[in-house]
Order: structure tokens, then sequence, then C-alpha cells
């Protein structure tokens, strides 16, 4: 049974802009299916056509056929009853106050009865164990949880096709692997079509039956991920650097053969590469000391929220100037705490914090603030309210007695160098999000900083924009800055900082480089580390294992 | 699941609050007063506890000798004087009455008004409002959705703020409410700029489609219509007898003693008055013994 | 109050000239010693029924609904962003800014409700209708003063009529209230109890004022994007 059929399908928006081009595929009935792309490829406008509701308004050419008709004699009672929905912020999606009204809420608008209401609400209740928040209030919820009513809220409608529009990009990734993985039994046990957009494809990949590529409206690719082949590598980089390292290894050193796309997949294919001679170069590292002076330094820092207990006990950090520091840890082991201490944002009471030689106590919050160090939470809309980015950037610098010209002078410098000159007029939730966070440092660098803290900056952004954001952070630092950040990301601090630190059990357990903290990890490290580990010693990153492999068997071709 | 009065359907404990206000507002007569107050006090006690009694003594009998003070040295009338002034202004024994009986019934009110926040909670005041303007009551529902999730969010902004030195805390008084304002517009921002989203999750869901119903999980059970009943028969009887509690004070005071079957109303009045707190005693006793019998 | 469909013109007749008299009349014909508490309640009550049928009964976009409950969350929340500066409460200037672009009748609703939730979270009180019928008519009159009007863009014209309407009509009502509560109406009492209140409302207009002066600018440029970018609330004909 084919459930969606689309034929070729064109989309312009009113202003012109052409988001969808001649786009053709089908999927049958009960599949998993990713769609993926880079932000403002039209993932998802092309999501949004296949659910009447949400249909952007705009020019349509082709047909959109769910479930063998055409999608206008689709009544809208059929589009809602059949076609779940679920968008990124689960913030905003959920309705009312109580987690057993929000389920309901979709019922009640399709006219069930008390009694149907109420049944369905048991069968959802045990389905994703919610019986223990059911009579919860919405606010008392963990971002998971309220992701998963949302799910909850939608599949108590009994959809046959499912559409997640990146569902997962407010969550950490552990969270977000346990919430897919429900969509995933959803579609395996229930038959229910699912249709996942995503920016992290790493643990999507393998479960996919088939992956969809789009690149600038059309489609590049519409295969199982197996079948994604090196010309699609060679002609995307968007592909290139978003699929899971055992493909993106498997298809820089050319090899034939469905790709690995698990890390166990990716070990096998490693060792038939080495099966008969154990490698001969090995990685030759060189260990570059950071000689430059403290940029902070913490020493024996304790700290408490209450008197309900520590949540750092003696922590010793040392953070050098210019380089490029990551903290990392669970969830709620105290790194943003860490963070909030380094900037004076809650006061260090235990053991003594240095920024620049001086004690942090000693410093005024003026000079603390607008001339050494910025602290930038996760969600950086908290920092704009338009109209326009260039109108909150001068309201930053109003506090300042500055003439119009320097003002302009300091605007125009940082867009330059943030390359956000073209935001400027913009209003700020107009850009994407990846943007947005470029355009929060530039707005904190408008002020002569020596110290970034960034918490979690790569949340939101895909493999491709993480790259161009660690260069633009890289050449901040050249230029003398100091950036700290806590992040989940460990693909991206091993590609790209200096130095990392752990925090658990409120002490820092180590503080090395980047990469001799990986390379000696066994479950807290990368996927190229951990597929490579057998063969390879302390080789970290993709490139890194790929150079190897070509220096050790140079007869092949590689 | 709560137990007792609270465990009632949200229709036979509004019910009962409705009538005890009309009662408690509607007749002057000492006795049905005293009894109202007296009731809404044991049973606030019995929901709240120690606070109950702090809000007795620093709120309540405050109310009561300022509502009675305040008539006594404002008001003239009356036939009985107390005392007078040598301007010719009259203290009077009817206006220190009425004040004192108008000060009860306030402080009735008050009391009766605590007891219906604490059992009447926003899911069944949604319910109540749902049956006759769904629309309203959705509304309710997402703002009280909206309201924790602005102040974890303004708490985020300033926190962030503070990160870069502008928050409502530092500078001048001025530049700190320039600055409150600033992060009330970027609260704003950040809501409106999300309704989008939500009006989208509901059209998602069906929101807008004809003939929508409400869910109803509350139950009616043998003893809300027991309750119900009650709650509607007994005021009624009281206003059909109401000529058995007949109290005027101004100009002279005259309050009617009640007659035999006056006395049979009243005490029929005070059962009703004293049932939520004689329920939830009875229904606490009931289920604290069911285990020890397994 | 144009706008509205012929039924529930016909209800707010209804309740105004038939049912108010009525009632009022069987209260004091049954209870002829004064129970103007009573009585006003009953009249304030009333008076709230024709507005919330109305919203009821209009056709309104989902988004609409949702952009109504959200500044009334906000007008409760915002206090939160102001604990420093703990005499402002921006209720009523947010009343105002949205009722302006609301238009009358939402504009209405959206102090009713405002002051209906914040007391349920604060606890209701015998107040609670005179405050919703007070903010709610601030809300109703400064948009039939500004809604869709050149004029509404002049912050310093919006924030004295802002602040005048909470200072006589929410004030007024409120403490017309208070009088009633007492229970005396010689004129030194009412006077006294007007007095007493002054303090607190003038107070309240104050800031009022200050914070909308501030806030209209803002508030406007927000609005007018949802209305071009999402054609929320943007119908003349509508309300």
């Amino acid at each position: 049974m084919v459930d969606i059929k689309v034929e070729n399908l064109s989309f312009t928006y009113p202003g012109g802009k052409k988001a969808l081009k001649d786009i053709n595929f089908e999927i049958q009935s009960g599949r998993f299916v990713v769609l993926c792309g880079e932000s403002a490829s039209g993932k998802t406008t092309l999501l949004r056509m296949l659910k009447k509701e949400l249909s952007p308004l705009g020019k349509t050419e082709g047909n959109v056929f769910l479930f063998e008709k055409e999608r206008k004699d689709l009544t809208l009672r059929e589009s809602a009853e059949k076609i779940g929905f679920l968008l990124q912020n689960p913030e905003f999606q959920l309705v009312t106050h109580s987690v057993q009204s929000e389920i309901a809420f979709g019922l009640e608008n399709l006219g069930l009865e008390s009694g149907e209401i109420h049944l369905r609400l048991a069968e959802i209740a045990s389905y994703f164990s919610l019986s223990n928040i059911m009579d919860k209030k919405i606010s008392e919820l963990s971002g998971g949880q309220k992701q998963l009513v949302c799910l909850a809220a939608v599949a108590a409608m009994h959809p046959s096709v499912l559409i997640l529009d990146e569902p997962t990009s407010r969550l950490d990734p552990m969270t977000s692997e346990l919430f897919v993985e429900t969509v995933f039994r959803l579609c395996r046990e229930n038959g229910i079509t699912v249709i996942i957009s995503e920016h992290r494809l790493e643990n999507l990949i393998a479960k996919a039956d088939r992956v969809i590529v789009l690149e600038d409206g059309k489609i590049i690719c519409d295969k199982p991920p197996q079948k994604i082949s090196k010309e699609i590598f060679s002609k995307s980089e968007f592909v290139k650097a978003s699929m899971p390292v055992s493909m993106r290894l498997h298809a820089a050193l050319k090899l034939d053969g469905d790709a690995p796309l698990t890390v166990s997949q990716g070990r096998l294919m490693l060792s038939k590469l080495f099966f008969d001679k154990k490698p001969t170069k090995q990685l030759n590292l060189k260990e570059e000391v950071n000689q430059n002076e403290s940029a902070v330094k913490m020493r024996n820092v304790a700290f408490a929220y209450d008197k309900s207990g520590y949540v750092l006990k003696s922590l010793n950090l040392d953070v050098k100037k210019g380089s490029f520091f990551a903290i990392l840890g669970e969830n709620a082991v105290g790194k943003s705490t860490v963070m909030k201490l380094m900037c004076g944002l809650i006061e260090c009471k235990k053991g003594t914090i240095e920024l620049f030689g001086k004690n942090i106590k000693k410093y005024s919050s003026t000079e603390l603030y607008r001339y050494t160090t910025a602290y930038l939470s996760q969600n950086c809309e908290n920092l704009f309210a338009g109209p326009t980015i260039r109108e909150d950037f001068e309201n930053l610098l109003k506090s300042e007695k500055l003439s119009s010209q320097e003002r302009n002078e300091r605007i125009s410098f940082v867009s330059e160098f943030f390359e956000i000159k073209n935001l400027l007029s913009s209003h700020p939730y107009d850009v994407s999000g990846g943007e947005l966070q470029r355009a929060a440092i530039a707005m904190t660098m408008l002020r002569p900083l020596k110290l970034l803290l960034l918490d979690e900056p790569t949340k939101a952004m895909d493999n491709l924009f993480k790259k161009q954001f660690a260069q633009k952070i890289r050449e901040l630092c050249e230029s003398g800055v100091t950036v700290v950040i806590v992040s989940h990301d460990i693909e991206f601090c091993a590609k790209y900082c200096d130095e990392c630190a752990l925090i658990f059990d409120g002490v820092c357990s180590v503080q090395k480089s980047v990469h001799k903290f990986f390379s000696n990890n066994f479950f807290y490290t990368t996927a190229a580390n951990k597929i490579s580990r057998h063969i390879f010693n302390g080789a970290i990153t993709e490139s890194e294992v790929l150079a190897l492999c070509r220096d050790n068997q140079p007869k092949q071709k590689l | 699941m709560e137990i007792g009065f609270k465990a009632l359907h949200p229709v036979s404990a509004f019910l009962f609050f409705v009538f005890s206000f009309l009662v408690t507002l509607c007749f002057s007569h000492p006795l049905i007063i005293v009894t109202s107050l007296l009731c809404a006090l044991i049973y606030d006690i019995k929901l709240h506890g120690k606070k109950s009694a702090k809000s007795f003594f620093l709120f309540i009998l405050p109310l009561i000798i300022l509502i009675t003070a305040f008539n006594f040295f404002i008001s003239h009338y009356g036939v009985t004087t107390l005392y007078e002034f040598q301007s010719g202004n009259r203290l009077t024994l009817e206006s220190l009455v009425y004040g004192l009986v108008f000060g009860l019934k306030a402080s009735a009110v008050f009391l009766w008004l605590n007891c219906f926040n604490e059992i009447i909670t926003a899911d069944k005041f949604i319910f109540l409002f749902g049956r006759f303007s769904p629309r309203t009551a959705l509304v309710i529902s997402m703002i009280l959705r909206f309201i924790p999730l602005l102040r974890s969010q303004s708490k985020e902004i300033e926190t962030s703020r503070k990160g870069l030195g502008i928050d409502s805390k530092t500078g001048k008084l001025f530049e700190r409410l320039s600055n409150s304002i600033h992060s009330i517009s970027i609260l704003i921002t950040w809501i409106l700029e999300s309704a989008i989203d939500t009006s989208d999750s509901m059209s998602a869901r069906g929101y807008g489609l004809k003939g929508r119903t409400s869910y109803n999980k509350y139950i009616f059970t043998f003893s809300d219509g027991l309750f119900s009943a009650s709650a509607i028969l007994i005021p009624a009887c009281l206003f059909l007898f109401r000529h058995n509690f007949y109290a005027v004070y101004n100009p002279v005071i005259e309050i009617t003693p009640p007659s035999v079957f006056g006395f049979i109303v009243f005490a029929v009045f005070l059962i009703y008055s004293i049932l939520p707190f004689v329920y939830d005693l009875w229904e606490e006793r009931l289920w604290s013994t069911s285990r020890l019998k397994i | 109050m144009q706008g509205q469909s012929a039924k529930t013109k016909a209800l707010t007749f209804l309740t105004f000239l038939v049912i108010v008299p009525l009632s009022v009349f069987v209260f004091i014909k049954f209870f002829s010693s004064k129970n103007y508490l009573a009585c006003a309640m009953l009249i304030i009550i009333l008076s709230l029924v024709p507005f919330f049928a109305w919203f009821e009964k209009r056709k309104i976009k989902t988004s609409e609904i949702v952009t109504v409950a959200m500044m009334i969350a906000v007008s409760i929340a915002g206090r939160a962003a102001f604990v420093f500066i703990p005499q402002v409460k921006p209720m009523c200037a947010l009343v105002i800014v949205s009722a302006i672009a609301f238009g009358p009748n939402v504009g209405f609703i959206t102090g009713a409700i405002s002051i209906f939730v914040s007391n349920f979270i604060f606890g209701q009180g015998i107040f609670t209708p005179p405050q919703m019928l007070g903010m709610g008519l601030v809300g109703f009159l400064s948009a039939i003063v500004f809604y869709e009007k050149k004029y509404a863009a002049n912050r310093i014209l919006v924030s004295i009529v802002g602040g005048l309407l909470c200072f006589l009509v929410y004030g007024l009502i409120v403490d017309s209230c208070n009088v009633i509560l007492l229970g005396n109406y010689s004129p030194k009492a009412v006077l006294a109890v007007y007095g007493s209140g002054l303090s607190f409302n003038l107070i309240h207009a104050g800031t009022t004022a200050l914070v909308l002066f501030f806030i209209n600018k803002p508030m406007n440029d927000k609005f007018s994007r949802l209305r071009i970018k999402y054609g929320i609330f943007s119908s003349k004909k509508l309300r």
C-alpha cells in the first residue's frame, strides 16, 4: 500500500523564492524514512506539503497523493486523524496545562465521546509508560518528557502516518536517542509510516529504510542508507559532512559494497582491510603545550545552590589564554555551574577564581561584564527583541557613552568579522538557529572582551554549519580571545577544541589536551576512535583515521 | 487521587459554595451569619491547618474590627445613644451592631473563598467553564500553560542579560527600569513569535473541526447527587422561610427570634454548612481502616 | 460594539435591559433590607456575560486565540521582570497595549481573563468580578480610543490616556466595591474610602503610564509584524 505519493511537485513562495523543484517519490506503508538536507533546503516546506492544514501559501505545481487520494480531496478531518505532525519545539506544541488534557485535546477535536477518550488515554499511558506523569502539570516535566507527551498526544489520534520535523533539535543527545527509539518502535510495532527530518544523523541513519536528501529544493538522493554511494558523497558537501563516520570512511576509501552504518560494521570494515597485516605506521603525536599564562584559574572551588548538597566539591581548572576549551560531562553534573562561576553570575563562596591573574571578586560588575567576559546561554533568542538585529546591537551599546560614529564602526567591524552583515536588517527570528548563534556571539564581541563563555553552542547546528562556526571561533582564539564551551557534542570537541575537562561528582576528574583525553577513553569517545581503536592507536577524528589508512596501504590506491 | 470533599464532582462542590456565598450575602440574621462564619472557619482550619489560624488572627479578626469601627465612628443613625460628641454626632448601639454583623458577614465570605480556592482547582474550574464556554475554558488552560513557561524564560533572560551586564539589577533606577522593560520586550517577542507554532500544532490536531467535544474525567456518583440536591434544596428552604430570620438594624435593631419551626430550618442549615467538614472526616475514617483489614 | 451577530446583540440588550433590572427588582422585593453587596455582584457578573458569549460565538482564527492567551499570560507573568521595582505592576499597561491591537471586545476579554486567572493563582477574592469588569472596561475603552487609529503610535497620548483609564475606571470600580463591602453609605464614609484608595490608585496609574510610555513602540512593532507575517488581527471589519 502506498501511503504517500508525490508527483512532479514544485512550490514557489509568494515572494518568488522557489522552495521545491520537481519532487518525485512514494512511500510504502510502514516505512521509516529519514529526510535530510542543509537548513533552508526545503525540508520543512516539503513536510508541510504533506499536511493539508499546515501547507504554506504559494504556487503549487504537481500532485500530492495521500492514501491514494489527491490532497485536495482529503477532508480536514481525515488529515487531522490520519497524519500526525510534530514540530521542533515541544514547548510551543503543548497547548494545555496538564498532560491529561493535552493528550485529550486532539481527541476532543475529533469529537470523541468521553468514554472513548478515557480508553485512549489508558491505552496511550500504558504504551508510552506515562502513568506516573499523567496527573502532572506540563510545567513540571523535563524537556524529553515534554516531547514524549507531544508524541503521545499525536499517537492517541491513531495516525497512519507520522511526520516529524526536527523533533529532537532541542534535546540533548541521550534524550533524543531515547525519543527516536520510541518513534522507531511506533513504526516497527504498529506499522505507522514515519517520515523524520533531522540534522543529527549519526544514530538515525542505521534505523532508516530510506534516506532522502534534499539540496536546494531538489532530491539528490533517495536510497536505502547502505546504498548511498561515493558518487553522492562527492556530489554533496552536506552528505559528506553529516553521514555517520563509518559511511564517510567507506566512501572516502572508495570501497565497494554496502556502506557500514554502525560502529560495529565500521570496525568490521577496517578489520577486513587490515586482516593480514598489522599497520606499520601509527599516529605521530606531537604534543603542543600552550605556554600562555592562565585566563581562568580555579582553585578548590566549591559550590552549592542551597543546603541540599554540593554541586561542586573541590574543582581545579586552568584555562590558558587564547585557547578553545571544552567542559564535558553528563547532564546536571554542574557544567553550567562552572561556567556561571567563571563569569561571576553566581558567587564563588569557597575557593578562589582568578581571571587573567586577578581575583574575580575584585572586579566591579561593569569591568567584569563590559570589558572582560560574556556568558551566552543555550538559547540565544534570550538576547533579541527585534525588530532588527541591528537595533538590538545598538541597544546593547546604549549603556556605553559612544558617539554614533563609534557605534557604527563597532557594529560594522563585528558584523564583518562574523560575516553577518546581510543579517543586520533582518528580524532575529527570521534567521536560522545557527545564524542567530553567530549574531549573538557577534553581539557580545561588540565590547572588547577577553573571555567568551558559550553554553552548548552547537545544539541547533548541522555538521556543515558546525565546521564554519568552528573556523570563526578559531579565528577569534587566534586574535587572543579565550573561548570556553560547555558541550555534549563529543565529535565537535574532538575535532576543534584544544583542551577539555571532564566534570564528574563535583570535581574536575581530568583536564587534558583533547587528543590525549579521547584516545584514552573507551566509552566516552568519538565514533572514529571506536571504529579504529583495534587497528590504530590514538586516532580520534575521521581525517586521522583516513590518513592512517592511506599511509598504511599505498598499494591499493587508497 | 483525592478523597473527601476534594474528590466530589466539580458541579456539586461548586453548587455548595455558590449557595453558601449567596446565603451569607443575603441574610443578616446573626444566627445565620455566625453559623456560616464558624463552619467556614472550621473547614478552613481543616484544609489549611496552621496557616488558616494565622490568617484568622492577622487578617480576618482585624477585618471584623475595622469594619465595625468604621461603621461605629462614621454612622450616626439609631436610637440608642452610647456617647455624644460635642459637635452633636452620636455613637449608637445600632451602628455598632450593624457594623459587627457586616464585618462577620464579610469574614464569612472570605473564609468560604479560602476553602473554595483549595477545593475548586484549576482543572475543576476549566471543566465547569467548559460546559458553557469551551473556548474560554481552553484559553484559560492555555494561559495556565504559558505562565510557568514565561516565568522560567523570564529568569533565563535575566541570567543571559546579566552575563552581559544589562540586567535589571545593574545600574541606576532609570537604567534598571529601562533594562526591565527591554527584558519584557524580549520575552514578548519570544512568545509571540511562537504563536504560530502553537496554532499550527492545534490545527494539525484538528482544532476547528466541527463537533468538538469536551472530555469529562469526573464521574457523577450517588454521593454527588445527594450533595447537589442538598446544596440546592436547603438554601431554597432557607429562602422560602426567610421571614423566620428577619433582621434590621436601622433605625432600630429588630431581630426575629426564631420559632420552633425556624429552629428546625436553622438546624438543617447548620448541618448543611458543616457538611464538608463532616464528610471529610467521615471519608478519612472510612479509608484509614481499610488497610488494616487486609 | 460593531461587528456582532444579531444573536449576541440581542443577548446584550436582553441582559442590560431586562435581566439586570428584573433581577435587581426581584432581589429588592425579596429582601427589603439593603443587600447592596449581593445586588452589585449580580449586576457585575451579568454584565460580563455578553462579552464572553460574544467571544464564544465569534469566528476567530486559531492563531488569534493563541495570541490572546499569550498576551494574557504575559500580563500576569510580566511582574517577574519587575521584581526589583515592586511598585510596578505591568498588567494594566500590557492589557492596554494588547487591547489596542486586538480591538474593543477582545480587549475586554483580555482584561477580564487577566484578572480572573491571576486571581486564580493568587487566590480568588470577593473582588474578582468587579476587578474583572474594571480591567475589562479599561481594555475596552482604550481600544475604543486607539484601535486602528493613527494616533495609537503617539506614545505620550497613549500613556496619558492609559493612565487616566487605569485611575478613573479601574480605580473607581474597585473602590466603589470597597464602599459596598464596608456597608456604609453616608457621604463621609464614601469619601473616606475613596480617599484611602487614592494613593494606591495614583501609583498604579502612574506606573501604568510609565510602562506604557516605554513599551508602546516595541509592542506596536511586534504586533504589526504579526499582522504582516501571519495576518493575525489584521482585518478591519471584524471587530
